[in-house]
């Protein structure tokens, strides 16, 4: 039997179980929302309709979906 | 235009902003940021391999944190380039709009005519700076209430005050506007 250095972390009081994980994952989804919508309104008030900001719109939000949706992914995997 | 109290008629012919390598920097360091635990977790992997067992849920639980420290930098990464992007002057027919972006909660915004300006000021310091053609702007102002404008790492600073030193020229020279008042009594 292969000596695990981890083994030591099954003593400690918090377990992660997938209720945390979600936790984890839906605080993630809140500060993204709030983050997103401040930057929205910076965009749209001062961006003076722009082609480059709304280029920095489009790309920023097609990143934030593939990593929410690679997370979630991997939750579901959990 | 809301944001900037526009006179009626008045259009933007300019806009000056930092060079996009004062950008590049936070953005090499935020994909350095982005790199490390995938690095980390190869070592771990090649490394401690016969003592963990690397199963489905750790591979996955890996994919889950490191997906989610991906969209913290994404953010960062957006926000801080939105603080360099709305960092601008807006030059206008009439006078140039100093618009200062400190964070997203902290905003200034400054305008000085053309005939108010005394002296534009350009220092391009290195050799990078000469290579990608970016310097100091400072242009000073004639009035004792206003503050100098000044914009630091700006791209084609010569090419700035070109176009600015044209405008004041203009205005310099544009008669000014003489009110006859009646004297009453007078021949």
């Amino acid at each position: 039997m292969v000596n695990n250095p981890l083994s030591f972390l099954s003593g400690f009081p918090l377990q992660l179980n997938s209720g945390i994980l979600f936790g984890v994952f839906g605080f993630f989804i809140a500060l993204f929302l709030v983050i997103s919508a401040v930057l929205l309104y910076h965009w749209r008030t001062y961006g003076m309709k722009n082609t480059t900001i709304a280029f920095a719109e489009t790309i920023y939000f097609l990143g934030s979906a593939l990593f929410l949706f690679v997370a979630l992914i991997s939750l579901a995997r959990l | 235009m809301k944001a900037l109290n526009l006179d009626p008629g008045e259009q933007i012919i300019f806009e000056v902003r930092k060079h996009w390598f004062v950008f590049f920097v936070t953005g090499l360091a935020v994909a350095v940021a982005a790199i490390i635990p995938f690095v980390l977790y190869e070592v771990i992997f090649r490394f401690l391999k016969s003592a963990i067992v690397f199963t489905e849920e750790i591979s996955a639980l890996f994919w889950l944190l490191y997906a989610l420290w991906l969209l913290l930098l994404w953010i960062i990464f957006f926000i801080q380039w939105t603080n360099y992007y709305l960092d601008v002057w807006y030059i206008t027919g009439k006078r140039i709009i100093d618009v200062e972006q400190k964070g997203l909660f902290h905003r200034e915004v400054s305008s000085l005519r053309f005939d108010k300006i005394q002296d534009i000021t350009i220092e391009v310091r290195g050799i990078l700076a000469t290579i990608l053609n970016y310097g100091d702007l400072h242009v000073q102002t004639a009035s004792e209430d206003s503050s100098d404008f000044f914009m630091q790492s700006a791209e084609n600073p010569e090419g700035v005050r070109k176009i600015i030193f044209a405008h004041h020229n203009i205005a310099a020279e544009r008669p000014a506007a003489v009110k006859i008042v009646p004297h009453d009594g007078a021949p």
